[in-house]
Protein backbone atom coordinates (compact mmCIF):
# COMPACT_ATOMS: atom_id res chain seq x y z
CA UNK A 1 0.00 0.00 0.00
CA UNK A 2 1.18 3.48 -0.79
CA UNK A 3 2.07 5.46 2.32
CA UNK A 4 -0.41 8.29 2.68
CA UNK A 5 1.06 11.48 4.17
CA UNK A 6 -1.65 11.77 6.83
CA UNK A 7 -1.16 8.76 9.08
CA UNK A 8 -2.57 7.81 12.50
CA UNK A 9 -5.58 6.12 11.00
CA UNK A 10 -6.64 2.54 11.53
CA UNK A 11 -6.60 2.29 7.74
CA UNK A 12 -2.80 2.34 7.86
CA UNK A 13 -1.55 -1.09 7.00
CA UNK A 14 -4.77 -2.11 5.31
CA UNK A 15 -4.28 -2.66 1.62
CA UNK A 16 -7.67 -3.68 0.34
CA UNK A 17 -11.09 -3.82 1.96
CA UNK A 18 -13.79 -6.27 0.97
CA UNK A 19 -17.52 -6.60 1.43
CA UNK A 20 -18.58 -9.45 3.72
CA UNK A 21 -20.17 -12.51 2.11
CA UNK A 22 -22.96 -12.07 4.65
CA UNK A 23 -24.09 -8.83 3.07
CA UNK A 24 -26.59 -8.44 0.25
CA UNK A 25 -26.73 -5.13 -1.60
CA UNK A 26 -28.50 -3.54 -4.54
CA UNK A 27 -27.95 -0.21 -6.29
CA UNK A 28 -31.14 1.77 -6.75
CA UNK A 29 -31.17 5.21 -8.35
CA UNK A 30 -28.27 7.05 -6.70
CA UNK A 31 -28.27 4.97 -3.51
CA UNK A 32 -27.06 1.56 -2.41
CA UNK A 33 -29.23 -0.50 -0.09
CA UNK A 34 -27.43 -3.06 2.11
CA UNK A 35 -28.73 -5.89 4.28
CA UNK A 36 -26.57 -7.61 6.88
CA UNK A 37 -27.84 -11.19 6.81
CA UNK A 38 -26.56 -11.93 10.32
CA UNK A 39 -27.90 -8.95 12.20
CA UNK A 40 -30.94 -8.28 10.02
CA UNK A 41 -30.09 -4.58 9.94
CA UNK A 42 -30.39 -2.74 6.67
CA UNK A 43 -28.86 0.51 5.51
CA UNK A 44 -28.75 2.93 2.61
CA UNK A 45 -25.61 4.73 1.51
CA UNK A 46 -25.47 8.37 0.44
CA UNK A 47 -23.52 9.71 -2.53
CA UNK A 48 -20.09 9.59 -0.88
CA UNK A 49 -20.89 6.22 0.71
CA UNK A 50 -21.83 4.78 -2.69
CA UNK A 51 -18.66 6.21 -4.21
CA UNK A 52 -16.46 4.51 -1.60
CA UNK A 53 -18.48 1.27 -1.50
CA UNK A 54 -18.27 0.86 -5.28
CA UNK A 55 -14.49 1.20 -5.11
CA UNK A 56 -14.28 -1.34 -2.30
CA UNK A 57 -16.30 -3.69 -4.51
CA UNK A 58 -13.70 -3.17 -7.25
CA UNK A 59 -10.95 -4.16 -4.76
CA UNK A 60 -9.24 -0.78 -5.07
CA UNK A 61 -6.46 -0.07 -2.62
CA UNK A 62 -7.25 2.25 0.27
CA UNK A 63 -4.64 4.77 -0.92
CA UNK A 64 -6.21 4.90 -4.38
CA UNK A 65 -9.67 5.40 -2.90
CA UNK A 66 -8.33 8.32 -0.86
CA UNK A 67 -6.86 9.92 -3.97
CA UNK A 68 -10.13 9.50 -5.85
CA UNK A 69 -12.14 11.06 -2.99
CA UNK A 70 -9.77 14.05 -3.00
CA UNK A 71 -10.02 14.62 -6.72
CA UNK A 72 -13.72 13.84 -7.22
CA UNK A 73 -15.11 15.79 -4.29
CA UNK A 74 -12.35 18.45 -4.31
CA UNK A 75 -11.51 18.05 -0.65
CA UNK A 76 -8.18 18.12 1.20
CA UNK A 77 -6.23 14.97 2.00
CA UNK A 78 -7.24 15.32 5.62
CA UNK A 79 -10.93 15.59 4.75
CA UNK A 80 -10.69 12.64 2.40
CA UNK A 81 -9.06 10.52 5.09
CA UNK A 82 -11.64 11.59 7.67
CA UNK A 83 -14.46 10.70 5.28
CA UNK A 84 -12.99 7.31 4.50
CA UNK A 85 -12.05 6.63 8.13
CA UNK A 86 -15.56 7.39 9.34
CA UNK A 87 -17.23 5.39 6.63
CA UNK A 88 -14.99 2.34 6.95
CA UNK A 89 -15.08 2.38 10.73
CA UNK A 90 -18.87 2.39 10.83
CA UNK A 91 -19.21 -0.38 8.23
CA UNK A 92 -16.51 -2.48 9.90
CA UNK A 93 -18.31 -2.12 13.21
CA UNK A 94 -21.44 -3.43 11.51
CA UNK A 95 -19.39 -6.26 9.93
CA UNK A 96 -20.34 -5.10 6.45
CA UNK A 97 -16.80 -4.64 5.22
CA UNK A 98 -13.67 -6.48 6.27
CA UNK A 99 -9.96 -5.77 5.89
CA UNK A 100 -8.16 -8.02 3.48
CA UNK A 101 -4.80 -7.08 4.97
CA UNK B 1 -48.25 -43.93 5.05
CA UNK B 2 -48.92 -41.61 7.96
CA UNK B 3 -51.19 -39.41 5.95
CA UNK B 4 -54.01 -41.91 6.40
CA UNK B 5 -53.85 -41.38 10.16
CA UNK B 6 -54.44 -37.66 9.69
CA UNK B 7 -58.20 -37.98 9.66
CA UNK B 8 -59.05 -34.29 9.46
CA UNK B 9 -58.49 -32.06 6.48
CA UNK B 10 -59.37 -28.63 5.16
CA UNK B 11 -58.52 -26.98 1.85
CA UNK B 12 -58.11 -23.23 1.54
CA UNK B 13 -58.02 -21.70 -1.93
CA UNK B 14 -55.38 -19.01 -2.30
CA UNK B 15 -55.39 -17.56 -5.80
CA UNK B 16 -53.66 -20.24 -7.92
CA UNK B 17 -52.64 -22.30 -4.86
CA UNK B 18 -54.56 -24.83 -2.81
CA UNK B 19 -53.49 -24.92 0.82
CA UNK B 20 -54.20 -28.42 2.08
CA UNK B 21 -54.06 -28.86 5.84
CA UNK B 22 -54.23 -32.34 7.39
CA UNK B 23 -54.07 -33.20 11.08
CA UNK B 24 -54.96 -35.87 13.58
CA UNK B 25 -56.61 -33.17 15.69
CA UNK B 26 -59.80 -31.33 14.90
CA UNK B 27 -58.54 -28.39 16.98
CA UNK B 28 -55.84 -27.68 14.40
CA UNK B 29 -58.35 -27.71 11.56
CA UNK B 30 -60.85 -25.58 13.49
CA UNK B 31 -58.21 -22.98 14.35
CA UNK B 32 -57.27 -22.47 10.70
CA UNK B 33 -60.85 -22.61 9.42
CA UNK B 34 -61.82 -20.06 12.08
CA UNK B 35 -59.15 -17.68 10.83
CA UNK B 36 -60.13 -17.85 7.16
CA UNK B 37 -62.96 -15.65 5.93
CA UNK B 38 -64.95 -18.09 3.85
CA UNK B 39 -66.79 -15.34 1.96
CA UNK B 40 -63.44 -13.96 0.78
CA UNK B 41 -62.12 -17.48 0.11
CA UNK B 42 -65.14 -17.98 -2.13
CA UNK B 43 -63.72 -15.39 -4.55
CA UNK B 44 -60.52 -17.41 -4.76
CA UNK B 45 -62.47 -20.47 -5.85
CA UNK B 46 -64.44 -18.86 -8.66
CA UNK B 47 -61.91 -19.60 -11.39
CA UNK B 48 -61.68 -23.39 -11.40
CA UNK B 49 -60.51 -23.54 -15.00
CA UNK B 50 -56.78 -23.39 -14.28
CA UNK B 51 -54.99 -26.08 -12.27
CA UNK B 52 -53.99 -25.15 -8.76
CA UNK B 53 -50.58 -25.66 -7.17
CA UNK B 54 -50.96 -27.72 -3.98
CA UNK B 55 -49.22 -26.69 -0.77
CA UNK B 56 -49.56 -29.39 1.87
CA UNK B 57 -49.21 -28.96 5.61
CA UNK B 58 -49.46 -32.02 7.86
CA UNK B 59 -49.56 -31.43 11.60
CA UNK B 60 -49.38 -34.30 14.09
CA UNK B 61 -50.41 -33.83 17.69
CA UNK B 62 -50.52 -37.30 19.21
CA UNK B 63 -46.98 -38.32 18.23
CA UNK B 64 -44.04 -37.03 16.27
CA UNK B 65 -44.08 -37.79 12.53
CA UNK B 66 -41.54 -40.50 11.68
CA UNK B 67 -38.18 -39.28 10.43
CA UNK B 68 -38.80 -35.73 11.57
CA UNK B 69 -37.36 -34.54 14.82
CA UNK B 70 -36.57 -31.31 16.55
CA UNK B 71 -33.22 -29.97 15.27
CA UNK B 72 -30.24 -30.24 17.55
CA UNK B 73 -27.16 -29.40 15.49
CA UNK B 74 -28.46 -27.76 12.33
CA UNK B 75 -27.48 -24.41 10.85
CA UNK B 76 -29.44 -21.70 12.59
CA UNK B 77 -30.56 -19.16 10.00
CA UNK B 78 -32.83 -16.69 11.74
CA UNK B 79 -35.15 -16.01 14.65
CA UNK B 80 -38.53 -14.31 14.54
CA UNK B 81 -40.16 -13.82 17.94
CA UNK B 82 -40.34 -17.38 19.34
CA UNK B 83 -39.78 -19.03 15.94
CA UNK B 84 -36.31 -20.27 15.01
CA UNK B 85 -35.39 -21.06 11.41
CA UNK B 86 -32.82 -23.79 10.65
CA UNK B 87 -31.51 -25.16 7.36
CA UNK B 88 -30.99 -28.85 6.70
CA UNK B 89 -29.96 -30.09 3.24
CA UNK B 90 -32.38 -27.93 1.31
CA UNK B 91 -35.09 -28.27 3.93
CA UNK B 92 -36.13 -25.58 6.40
CA UNK B 93 -36.95 -26.52 9.97
CA UNK B 94 -38.96 -24.17 12.14
CA UNK B 95 -39.25 -24.51 15.89
CA UNK B 96 -42.03 -22.82 17.83
CA UNK B 97 -40.94 -22.29 21.41
CA UNK B 98 -39.32 -25.41 22.83
CA UNK B 99 -41.89 -27.97 21.85
CA UNK B 100 -43.50 -27.70 18.41
CA UNK B 101 -41.63 -27.92 15.11
CA UNK B 102 -42.24 -28.22 11.37
CA UNK B 103 -39.95 -29.49 8.61
CA UNK B 104 -40.47 -27.89 5.20
CA UNK B 105 -39.53 -29.29 1.82
CA UNK B 106 -39.82 -26.13 -0.32
CA UNK B 107 -39.26 -28.01 -3.58
CA UNK B 108 -42.16 -30.39 -2.99
CA UNK B 109 -44.34 -27.77 -1.33
CA UNK B 110 -44.85 -29.92 1.75
CA UNK B 111 -44.50 -29.11 5.46
CA UNK B 112 -44.83 -31.76 8.14
CA UNK B 113 -44.51 -31.31 11.86
CA UNK B 114 -45.53 -31.79 15.44
CA UNK B 115 -47.78 -29.59 17.58
CA UNK B 116 -47.32 -29.85 21.34
CA UNK B 117 -50.15 -29.83 23.86
CA UNK B 118 -49.46 -26.24 24.98
CA UNK B 119 -49.79 -24.89 21.42
CA UNK B 120 -52.82 -27.01 20.66
CA UNK B 121 -54.82 -24.85 23.06
CA UNK B 122 -54.04 -21.60 21.20
CA UNK B 123 -55.99 -21.14 17.94
CA UNK B 124 -53.92 -18.03 17.14
CA UNK B 125 -50.57 -19.84 17.41
CA UNK B 126 -51.94 -22.80 15.44
CA UNK B 127 -53.26 -20.67 12.59
CA UNK B 128 -50.93 -17.66 12.40
CA UNK B 129 -47.71 -19.40 13.36
CA UNK B 130 -47.58 -23.19 13.03
CA UNK B 131 -49.75 -23.30 9.88
CA UNK B 132 -49.14 -19.93 8.21
CA UNK B 133 -45.37 -19.46 8.61
CA UNK B 134 -44.53 -22.77 6.87
CA UNK B 135 -47.00 -21.84 4.11
CA UNK B 136 -45.18 -18.48 3.74
CA UNK B 137 -41.83 -20.25 3.47
CA UNK B 138 -43.14 -22.62 0.80
CA UNK B 139 -44.66 -19.76 -1.18
CA UNK B 140 -41.40 -17.81 -0.86
CA UNK B 141 -39.59 -20.81 -2.28
CA UNK B 142 -41.88 -20.51 -5.32
CA UNK B 143 -40.55 -16.98 -5.98
CA UNK B 144 -43.30 -15.10 -4.16
CA UNK B 145 -42.44 -12.16 -1.93
CA UNK B 146 -44.45 -11.33 1.18
CA UNK B 147 -45.12 -7.71 2.16
CA UNK B 148 -46.72 -6.50 5.37
CA UNK B 149 -49.21 -4.11 3.74
CA UNK B 150 -52.88 -3.46 3.21
CA UNK B 151 -54.14 -3.36 -0.36
CA UNK B 152 -57.14 -1.95 -2.20
CA UNK B 153 -57.77 -1.93 -5.94
CA UNK B 154 -59.40 0.17 -8.61
CA UNK B 155 -60.14 -2.32 -11.35
CA UNK B 156 -56.87 -4.18 -11.81
CA UNK B 157 -54.75 -1.41 -10.22
CA UNK B 158 -53.55 -2.10 -6.69
CA UNK B 159 -52.66 0.49 -4.07
CA UNK B 160 -50.39 -0.97 -1.41
CA UNK B 161 -50.67 0.65 2.02
CA UNK B 162 -47.67 0.19 4.30
CA UNK B 163 -47.08 1.47 7.77
CA UNK B 164 -46.03 0.42 11.21
CA UNK B 165 -48.39 -0.33 14.04
CA UNK B 166 -50.53 2.69 14.92
CA UNK B 167 -49.86 4.52 11.65
CA UNK B 168 -53.39 4.14 10.32
CA UNK B 169 -52.75 1.47 7.70
CA UNK B 170 -55.64 -0.83 8.60
CA UNK B 171 -58.08 2.02 9.18
CA UNK B 172 -57.21 3.62 5.86
CA UNK B 173 -57.43 0.28 4.04
CA UNK B 174 -60.92 -0.25 5.41
CA UNK B 175 -61.97 3.38 4.76
CA UNK B 176 -60.97 3.01 1.10
CA UNK B 177 -62.44 -0.48 0.72
CA UNK B 178 -65.86 0.60 2.04
CA UNK B 179 -65.96 3.52 -0.41
CA UNK B 180 -65.08 3.02 -4.05
CA UNK B 181 -62.19 0.55 -3.99
CA UNK B 182 -62.15 -3.24 -4.01
CA UNK B 183 -60.68 -4.90 -0.94
CA UNK B 184 -57.69 -7.21 -1.32
CA UNK B 185 -56.04 -7.32 2.11
CA UNK B 186 -55.74 -5.38 5.34
CA UNK B 187 -52.21 -6.38 6.31
CA UNK B 188 -50.42 -8.94 4.13
CA UNK B 189 -49.93 -9.26 0.40
CA UNK B 190 -47.96 -11.58 -1.83
CA UNK B 191 -46.04 -10.27 -4.81
CA UNK B 192 -45.09 -12.53 -7.70
CA UNK B 193 -43.26 -11.78 -10.91
CA UNK B 194 -44.63 -13.22 -14.16
CA UNK B 195 -43.62 -12.70 -17.76
CA UNK B 196 -46.75 -10.55 -18.12
CA UNK B 197 -45.76 -8.39 -15.13
CA UNK B 198 -46.06 -8.28 -11.35
CA UNK B 199 -49.11 -9.79 -9.70
CA UNK B 200 -50.36 -9.00 -6.21
CA UNK B 201 -52.65 -11.30 -4.24
CA UNK B 202 -53.46 -12.14 -0.64
CA UNK B 203 -54.59 -14.75 1.86
CA UNK B 204 -58.39 -14.89 2.40
CA UNK B 205 -58.44 -13.95 6.05
CA UNK B 206 -60.85 -11.92 8.16
CA UNK B 207 -60.42 -8.17 8.43
CA UNK B 208 -58.65 -7.01 11.57
CA UNK B 209 -59.53 -3.70 13.23
CA UNK B 210 -58.91 -2.52 16.77
CA UNK B 211 -61.37 -0.55 18.88
CA UNK B 212 -59.93 2.82 17.82
CA UNK B 213 -60.11 1.97 14.10
CA UNK B 214 -63.68 0.71 14.43
CA UNK B 215 -64.72 3.96 16.14
CA UNK B 216 -64.40 5.79 12.78
CA UNK B 217 -67.14 3.68 11.20
CA UNK B 218 -70.77 3.59 12.40
CA UNK B 219 -71.31 0.00 11.23
CA UNK B 220 -69.17 -1.16 14.18
CA UNK B 221 -71.03 0.87 16.82
CA UNK B 222 -72.53 -2.21 18.44
CA UNK B 223 -69.21 -4.06 18.65
CA UNK B 224 -67.66 -4.69 22.04
CA UNK B 225 -64.36 -3.02 22.90
CA UNK B 226 -61.43 -5.38 22.47
CA UNK B 227 -57.88 -5.12 23.81
CA UNK B 228 -56.23 -5.94 20.51
CA UNK B 229 -57.44 -6.27 16.95
CA UNK B 230 -60.76 -7.98 16.39
CA UNK B 231 -61.09 -10.33 13.41
CA UNK B 232 -64.25 -9.29 11.57
CA UNK B 233 -65.95 -11.36 8.87
CA UNK B 234 -66.53 -9.60 5.56
CA UNK B 235 -70.29 -9.99 5.86
CA UNK B 236 -70.33 -7.71 8.94
CA UNK B 237 -68.54 -4.89 7.13
CA UNK B 238 -69.54 -2.32 4.51
CA UNK B 239 -67.13 -3.71 1.93
CA UNK B 240 -68.93 -4.32 -1.33
CA UNK B 241 -66.21 -5.52 -3.68
CA UNK B 242 -63.44 -8.08 -3.27
CA UNK B 243 -60.33 -8.30 -5.46
CA UNK B 244 -58.43 -11.57 -5.66
CA UNK B 245 -55.40 -10.19 -7.47
CA UNK B 246 -54.17 -7.17 -9.39
CA UNK B 247 -51.14 -5.32 -10.69
CA UNK B 248 -49.15 -2.66 -8.79
CA UNK B 249 -50.19 0.96 -9.25
CA UNK B 250 -49.06 2.85 -6.14
CA UNK B 251 -47.32 2.33 -2.85
CA UNK B 252 -48.29 4.54 0.09
CA UNK B 253 -46.50 4.64 3.44
CA UNK B 254 -48.86 5.98 6.08
CA UNK B 255 -47.85 8.18 9.00
CA UNK B 256 -50.04 10.00 11.51
CA UNK B 257 -48.96 13.60 12.10
CA UNK B 258 -50.30 16.25 14.49
CA UNK B 259 -51.91 18.41 11.80
CA UNK B 260 -55.35 19.30 10.51
CA UNK B 261 -54.71 18.56 6.87
CA UNK B 262 -53.37 15.38 5.30
CA UNK B 263 -50.67 15.40 2.62
CA UNK B 264 -49.58 12.87 0.03
CA UNK B 265 -45.90 13.43 -0.73
CA UNK B 266 -43.95 11.62 -3.48
CA UNK B 267 -41.21 9.35 -2.14
CA UNK B 268 -37.94 8.58 -3.96
CA UNK B 269 -37.67 4.98 -5.12
CA UNK B 270 -34.61 4.28 -2.96
CA UNK B 271 -36.44 5.48 0.15
CA UNK B 272 -39.50 3.37 -0.74
CA UNK B 273 -37.24 0.38 -1.27
CA UNK B 274 -35.55 0.83 2.10
CA UNK B 275 -38.88 1.12 3.88
CA UNK B 276 -40.25 -1.93 2.06
CA UNK B 277 -37.33 -4.12 3.16
CA UNK B 278 -38.43 -3.68 6.76
CA UNK B 279 -41.93 -4.81 5.85
CA UNK B 280 -40.93 -7.74 3.72
CA UNK B 281 -37.59 -9.48 3.99
CA UNK B 282 -37.32 -12.62 6.09
CA UNK B 283 -33.78 -13.54 7.08
CA UNK B 284 -33.66 -17.10 5.89
CA UNK B 285 -31.29 -17.97 3.07
CA UNK B 286 -29.09 -15.55 1.14
CA UNK B 287 -30.59 -16.75 -2.13
CA UNK B 288 -34.13 -16.15 -0.90
CA UNK B 289 -33.23 -12.67 0.35
CA UNK B 290 -31.56 -11.78 -2.96
CA UNK B 291 -34.57 -13.02 -4.87
CA UNK B 292 -36.90 -10.98 -2.63
CA UNK B 293 -34.72 -7.88 -3.04
CA UNK B 294 -34.81 -8.21 -6.82
CA UNK B 295 -38.58 -8.51 -6.74
CA UNK B 296 -38.88 -5.44 -4.49
CA UNK B 297 -36.59 -3.56 -6.91
CA UNK B 298 -38.88 -4.49 -9.75
CA UNK B 299 -41.96 -3.58 -7.72
CA UNK B 300 -40.67 -0.14 -6.70
CA UNK B 301 -39.69 0.48 -10.32
CA UNK B 302 -43.17 -0.35 -11.56
CA UNK B 303 -45.23 2.00 -9.39
CA UNK B 304 -45.25 5.44 -7.81
CA UNK B 305 -44.42 5.72 -4.12
CA UNK B 306 -45.75 8.24 -1.64
CA UNK B 307 -45.78 9.07 2.02
CA UNK B 308 -49.22 9.91 3.34
CA UNK B 309 -48.96 12.27 6.28
CA UNK B 310 -52.35 11.89 7.87
CA UNK B 311 -53.91 14.40 10.18
CA UNK B 312 -55.89 13.27 13.18
CA UNK B 313 -58.93 12.15 11.19
CA UNK B 314 -59.33 10.38 7.88
CA UNK B 315 -61.42 13.21 6.52
CA UNK B 316 -60.54 13.99 2.90
CA UNK B 317 -57.92 11.24 2.66
CA UNK B 318 -59.80 8.98 0.19
CA UNK B 319 -60.40 12.05 -2.04
CA UNK B 320 -56.74 13.06 -1.79
CA UNK B 321 -55.64 9.58 -2.87
CA UNK B 322 -58.20 9.53 -5.65
CA UNK B 323 -57.11 12.91 -7.03
CA UNK B 324 -53.41 12.12 -6.85
CA UNK B 325 -53.48 8.61 -8.23
CA UNK B 326 -56.41 8.54 -10.64
CA UNK B 327 -57.18 12.12 -11.73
Amino acid sequence: MRKHPLGDSFLEGIGVLRVSDRVVYREIDDKIVLINLDSGFYYSLNEVGCFIFNRILKSKEVGDILDEIESTFEVSQREAREDLDGFVESLRREKIILANG
Amino acid sequence: MDTQRLRFQTIIPLQKYSLILRSDSEKVIDAVRGWVDHDIAHYHTIDESSPRVPIEVELFTSRKPPGIDKPTHLDHMATFEDIKFYSDNGHIILTFGDTSFVKIDPKKGIARGFVSGEHLESPWILSHRIFYVPVLEIIRGMGVCYIHAGCVCRGDKCILLCGGSGHGKSTLTYALARSRYSYLSDDAVFVQNHSRGIEIFSFPEKIKLDTNSRSFFPEFDGFEKSPGKMEIPLKLTKIKNIAVSGSPHALIFTRIIPAEKSELVPLPRSEAMLRLIGQSISLTSKRSIESNLDLLMKLTGSLKSFELKMGGTFEGVPELIEETLFA
